[in-house]
């Protein structure tokens, strides 16, 4: 039990980086009906 | 529209061009801001917004036997199409692909409004540069 708990932990901190790595930066917009 | 889309949470900055029709928006680390989000919060106001440039961070992942940017955060999965003018960055996403390189990559790219709800969005692909931790 505790090893799973261990390999669950090893797993989420692997994937929390990743997952807050995902994002939009920058974003240019072409826009109509500025006219 | 400014305002709009500067209510909305994680957005930096808005700065509307009249001169070039565009809206250039800068978002904070760790946001969760999508690009489908700004497109309504500009229809909201009035406005339609058509093709976007991006700088997108995330994943390169595999659909089909192509690459594809896995934005987790961003609740999607961009195919990512070569820009014919820069193909380099699309042999790039592949070679990453093929040779399984783990890691975060920034994506600079266009992309355009789905044709119909549903449809995989899409990223046409201008560069490509590994996210170096801490960044």
């Amino acid at each position: 039990m505790v090893r799973l708990f261990r390999v669950a932990a090893v797993v989420t901190l692997m994937l929390v980086p990743a997952l807050c790595a995902a994002e939009l930066r920058r974003v240019n917009l072409k826009v109509l009906g500025m006219d | 529209m400014r305002v709009a889309v500067q209510k909305i949470a994680g957005v930096e900055s808005a700065d509307v061009s009249l001169q070039f029709k565009t809206a250039d928006i800068k978002l904070r680390p760790g946001n969760r801001v999508t690009l489908s989000r700004l497109r309504t919060a500009i229809k909201d106001s009035g406005f339609t917004a058509k093709e976007a440039t991006v700088t997108v961070v995330g994943t390169i992942v595999e659909r089909g036997g192509k690459p594809a940017l896995d934005a987790t955060g961003l609740g999607t999965v961009l195919l990512i199409v070569p820009d014919p003018a820069q193909p380099a960055a699309y042999d790039q996403a592949s070679t990453r692909l093929a040779s399984k390189q783990a890691g975060a990559v920034e994506i600079v790219g266009v992309i355009n409004p789905p044709a119909s709800a549903g449809d995989p969005e899409q990223i046409m692909i201008q560069s490509l540069a590994p996210v170096e931790k801490g960044s």
